[in-house]
C-alpha cells in the first residue's frame, strides 16, 4: 500500500530527473556569474604570449585564445555578461509587456487597437532584424543590446497578458469584484495580474534561453560587448579565426550558450507542467 | 420604503427583456422574486447593482428608487460607492465567485477595506467576526485557506461574508442556493434570513423556488416572461393565488404524503424574449387561456388581499 502511494505521488509531480538536473546547472551558472573575479583560475583579461592557442590541459581546463588568455576565466566572467544582459532585457520586457498588456486587455477600445497594432508590427520582423536595426540606432554596446532585446520580446509578453487578462475577464470572481464596488485599478492589480502571472512568468524563462542566443548573436556580430569585456559570443566571433588552429575558442562558448539554452528551456517545460499540475489541483 | 422600483423597463437596443417590474421592499422584509430562467429576475438584479452598461444593456423606463435617490441616472463613480457599501450581491455561483489566488480571509479583508478603510488589524478582526456571523466554524484557521480547500457551502459563506464587509443596507442573493447541496441550501437559507432579521436588512431573494419562499419571504413577486405577474404577501399568496402561472409554480413544490408520479410540472417552455406570444404571454401555456388572452395583455389589477395580478381571468374560473 505505501509503495503504491508512494509511486502515484512521484508521477504526480512533474519534478523529473533532467528538470532537477537542469535547474542545478542554472544555479551553478549564476552562482559562478555572481563570484566570477574570485573563482576564475586567470584574471579574464591576463594576456600570455607563451601559452598561446593553447589546448585544454590542466594548467588551462579549457584551453587558452590568440592572445594567450584563459578560456574558463572568460566564459565565466562571459557568463556574467550574457545573465546579466538577457535577464535585464526580458525583465524589462516582462514588465513593459504586463503593464502594456493589461492595459489593453482590461480597457480594449481605441487605446487596445492602436497600441496593438504597433506592438504586432514588432511581430513581422525576424527579432534579429528588429534588434540590429535597434543596436544601430541606440549604439554599440551592452545598453544597446539590452534595449534592443528587450524590444525584440516585447511583443510576445504583451499578448500574453493581454490574452489572459481577457479570458480573466471573463471569471466570475473579477465579477464579483465588481459587485463589492471595486475600483479597476483594484481589480486589475489584485485579481487580474496576479492570476495572469504564471504562464507569463513560464514565458520569460523560454525568452531568457533565446534572449541568450540573440545576445551571443549581436556580440558575435561584435554590437554587443566591447573587448576586452568577454562576452560568449563576442569570444566565437573572435574563435572562428583560429576554427583549425584551436578549435576548443569557439567549442567552448558555443557549448557554453547550447547547454544554457537547453537547461532553461528544460526547467521551463517543467515549470509549464507543475502550472497545469497546479491548476488541476485547483479544479479538483 | 427602502427601494421602490416602478415600472423598470430594460432594454437592449430595441429590444427589452425586461418591462414592466415594480417591485419594493423594505427594511427587515424579504421580498421573493420568482420565476422561470430566463424571465428577467438576474437581469432586474443587475439594473438593481447598475450593472446593465456592462452587458450593453440599459434602464429604457421607470425608475429605481433606493433610499429616496434615484438609481437610473447616477453616474458609474456614484454607483460605484453603492455596490457592496449600500447594496451587496450574492451570486449564485460560489465555486467561481472566489479568486483562486487570494487567502478566503483576505478576499472578505479586501472586500471590508474598499469602503469601510480599514486598517490591517480592524480588517482582520471585521473578516474574523464576519466569518463567525455567516457561522464558519474555526475561523481563524479558515481565515488562511484558498478557496480550493473549501467546500461548496463554505465558499457560499465567504461570498455572503463579502457582500456584508460593506454594512450594506439592502442585500440581493441571486439563487444563493442553486450549486449547492441540499441539505447546505437550508443551513445558508436559515443563515441569510437570521442576518436580515438581526441587522434590519432589506432583502431580495431571487430563486425559483416557491418552498423556499413559502418559508422565508414576506412578499412575493411573480415573474413572467419580463413581467410581474402577480405581487401579495406571502400568506396571502400561498392561500389564494390567483394567477394560473402562480398556481402551477406552488404546485410544483413537493409535499409530504403526495402520491408518486403526482407531482406536476408546468407544460411548455418560457417564449423566447424575442418571440413573445400575442396578449398575455402565458397563453400559450395556460390551461385556463381564453380568446381575450390571445388578443389583450392584462393589465396589472388589484386583486383581493393581493397587491395585484396581470391576467384577465383572475377570480373567474373555477
Amino acid at each position: 500500500m505505501t509503495t503504491i502511494v508512494s509511486e502515484s505521488r512521484r508521477l504526480r509531480l512533474p519534478v523529473s530527473v533532467p528538470a532537477v538536473v537542469a535547474g542545478l546547472f542554472i544555479v551553478l551558472l549564476v552562482v559562478s556569474a555572481v563570484l566570477a573575479p574570485t573563482i576564475a583560475p586567470y584574471a579574464y583579461d591576463a594576456q600570455n604570449i607563451e601559452v598561446m592557442n593553447e589546448a585544454p590541459s590542466f594548467a588551462h581546463f579549457f584551453g587558452t585564445d590568440e592572445f594567450g588568455r584563459d578560456v574558463l576565466s572568460r566564459i565565466i566572467v562571459g557568463a556574467q555578461t550574457s545573465l546579466s544582459v538577457s535577464v535585464t532585457a526580458v525583465g524589462f520586457s516582462v514588465l513593459t509587456g504586463l503593464v502594456l498588456g493589461s492595459v489593453c486587455g482590461y480597457f480594449g477600445g481605441l487605446v487596445d487597437r492602436i497600441l496593438m497594432t504597433v506592438i504586432d508590427l514588432t511581430w513581422s520582423f525576424p527579432e534579429i532584424l528588429i534588434a540590429l536595426m535597434l543596436v544601430a540606432v541606440v549604439g554599440a554596446g551592452l545598453h544597446g543590446v539590452i534595449i534592443a532585446v528587450a524590444i525584440a520580446y516585447l511583443a510576445q509578453f504583451t499578448r500574453l497578458t493581454r490574452t489572459q487578462v481577457i479570458q480573466l475577464k471573463k471569471e466570475a470572481y473579477i465579477d464579483a469584484a465588481v459587485n463589492l464596488g471595486a475600483s479597476d485599478f483594484h481589480i486589475l492589480f489584485r485579481h487580474l495580474l496576479p492570476n495572469a502571472l504564471a504562464p507569463v512568468l513560464v514565458a520569460a524563462m523560454l525568452a531568457t534561453g533565446d534572449a541568450i542566443i540573440l545576445e551571443a548573436t549581436l556580440g558575435f556580430f561584435g554590437l554587443g560587448a566591447q573587448p576586452p569585456t568577454p562576452s560568449w559570443g563576442a569570444m566565437m566571433s573572435s574563435g572562428t579565426a583560429q576554427l583549425f588552429v584551436a578549435p576548443w575558442v569557439i567549442i567552448i562558448p558555443g557549448c557554453a550558450v547550447a547547454l544554457t539554452v537547453i537547461a532553461l528551456n528544460i526547467v521551463g517545460d517543467a515549470l509549464i507542467d507543475s502550472l497545469d499540475f497546479r491548476n488541476k489541483a485547483r479544479e479538483g | 420604503m427602502l427601494l421602490s422600483v416602478e415600472k423598470l423597463r430594460i432594454a437592449f437596443g430595441s429590444f427589452a427583456p425586461v418591462k414592466d417590474v415594480t417591485i419594493s421592499v423594505d427594511r427587515g422584509e424579504i421580498l421573493g422574486l420568482v420565476g422561470e430562467s430566463g424571465s428577467g429576475k438576474s437581469l432586474t438584479a443587475t439594473a438593481l447593482m447598475g450593472l446593465l452598461g456592462y452587458v450593453n444593456g440599459h434602464v429604457a423606463g421607470g425608475r429605481i428608487l433606493f433610499d429616496g435617490e434615484d438609481l437610473t441616472g447616477l453616474p458609474e463613480e456614484h454607483m460605484r460607492r453603492l455596490r457592496g457599501r449600500r447594496i451587496g450581491l450574492i451570486t449564485q455561483n460560489p465555486m467561481t465567485s472566489l479568486d483562486p489566488m487570494i487567502r478566503v480571509g483576505k478576499q472578505i479583508e479586501q472586500a471590508a477595506r474598499i469602503h469601510m478603510g480599514l486598517d490591517g488589524k480592524a480588517a482582520y478582526r471585521k473578516a474574523v467576526d464576519l466569518m463567525r456571523d455567516v457561522r464558519i466554524p474555526d475561523s481563524q484557521r479558515v481565515h488562511t485557506l484558498y478557496p480550493h480547500q473549501l467546500s461548496g457551502g463554505m465558499k457560499q459563506r465567504i461570498v455572503i461574508a463579502m457582500a456584508l464587509a460593506g454594512e450594506p443596507d439592502l442585500l440581493i442573493a441571486d439563487e444563493p442556493t442553486t450549486a449547492l447541496d441540499a441539505t447546505v441550501q437550508a443551513q445558508i437559507i436559515r443563515n441569510l434570513v437570521e442576518l436580515v432579521k438581526i441587522r434590519g436588512l432589506a432583502m431580495i431573494l431571487i430563486t425559483h423556488d416557491m418552498g423556499v419562499v413559502a418559508q422565508t419571504c414576506d412578499h412575493v413577486a411573480v415573474m413572467y416572461s419580463g413581467r410581474i405577474v402577480e405581487r401579495a404577501s406571502v400568506g396571502s399568496m400561498f392561500a389564494e393565488a390567483a394567477h394560473p402561472y402562480t398556481q402551477a409554480l406552488i404546485g410544483c413544490i413537493p409535499r409530504n404524503g403526495m402520491r408518486p408520479g403526482t407531482l406536476v410540472g408546468i407544460p411548455g417552455m418560457v417564449p423566447s424574449t424575442a418571440a413573445l406570444p400575442s396578449g398575455c404571454s402565458f397563453h400559450p401555456r395556460c390551461s385556463k387561456a381564453h380568446t381575450i388572452c390571445h388578443e389583450c395583455v392584462p393589465e396589472f389589477r388589484q386583486f383581493g388581499r393581493h397587491v395585484g395580478v396581470a391576467c384577465h381571468l383572475a377570480g373567474q374560473y373555477e
